[in-house]
């Protein structure tokens, strides 16, 4: 867990309402100096504890469908899946997980013969998937947006 | 729904995509257009829900172990009004709707296991129509990004 102060809290609530905020309206509004929010904001990227995102509705982008896809993926073959999966520009999450099936993946498409396509290319190429399920989603009652994680591995 | 992005508006996104925190004077530059434009677009874009800069956090670094997840099977009671409880429960990140069986899709992160046994057991299936759960937890999350929400229909906590 990060430590955080009020100030790293209050340039965090500013930059959520509106993440295009200039670090010198966030300075203007906290009563602190442009560098310090400017710092603050680095020490918190440098830790991997904020990114700045950009969400956009999948419906005004043409994107119509969207679903969980379980996998049930032999051990030798977890790695390589995971790894395909999460390479693909339409997968926002990928995950091993424990249960029935052992990789769990969120994706989105235009239309479900798309996503299957996506998914039967993988399939075909990963070997050592056993069952597959996809899960259509019909709705979204919740998804705080704000919450994410930001890969350890990468850097 | 009002009207879809032209060629500029997906111009901006895509810039946006890759730093959310470019400048309107940078995105102006690249893009050929004028400096008013950019901010007029994205303003506008955002009033409209179609796209939003934000700030996002670190689920590990606000201090989760782990993420979990459970599958709702909803028996007496319709699924919707089961599924707008369990938004409520402290800890759930998201809700989701599915086609078919299971009914509910539900994402939540939990600090140790006494908080997933909060959320599994004290919360979750004490709800009228939750005839059964299963729950599962992710080992290691390989990707996790929120890059697309139905905006102004999806809830977020505050």
């Amino acid at each position: 867990m990060l430590r955080t102060d009020e100030i790293d809290e209050q340039i965090m609530q500013l930059l959520r309402d509106d993440g295009r905020l200039s670090n010198r309206e966030v300075a203007r509004r906290l009563e602190i100096s442009e560098g310090t929010v400017r710092q603050r904001l680095k020490k918190l990227e440098d830790a991997n504890a904020i990114r700045m995102g950009l969400v956009v509705d999948p419906v005004r982008m043409g994107i119509g469908f969207a679903a969980q896809v379980m996998l049930s993926v032999e051990p030798a073959s977890l790695e390589r899946a995971l790894d395909a999966f999460s390479k693909l520009p339409d997968v926002h999450y990928v995950a091993s997980t424990t249960g029935p099936f052992n990789v769990l993946v969120s994706m989105t498409a235009v239309d479900m013969p798309t996503l299957g396509r996506l998914v039967d290319a993988q399939v075909q190429s990963i070997k050592g998937i056993h069952r597959i399920e996809v899960r259509p989603m019909i709705s979204t009652p919740k998804h705080d947006y704000h919450l994410i994680a930001i890969s350890r591995k990468k850097r | 729904m009002g009207k879809s992005p032209d060629k500029i508006d997906l111009q901006i996104i895509e810039t946006l995509r890759l730093d959310g925190r470019t400048p309107n004077k940078s995105i102006a530059k690249r893009l050929n257009v004028s400096e008013t434009t950019i901010a007029s677009r994205i303003r506008a874009m955002t009033e409209r829900n179609v796209m939003r800069v934000t700030l996002q956090r670190d689920i590990y670094s606000l201090g989760y172990e782990f993420q979990g997840f459970l599958d709702l099977y909803v028996a007496g009671r319709d699924v919707d009004e089961v599924a707008r409880e369990v938004c409520d429960i402290e800890g759930v990140l998201a809700v989701a709707i599915y086609l078919g069986s299971p009914d509910i899709f539900v994402s939540f992160g939990a600090c140790g296991r006494e908080d997933l046994s909060r959320i599994i057991d004290d919360e979750v299936a004490k709800i009228r129509g939750v005839q059964r759960l299963e729950s599962y937890v992710a080992l290691e999350i390989r990707k996790f990004q929120s890059s697309y929400v139905a905006l102004g229909k999806s809830r977020v906590a505050d």
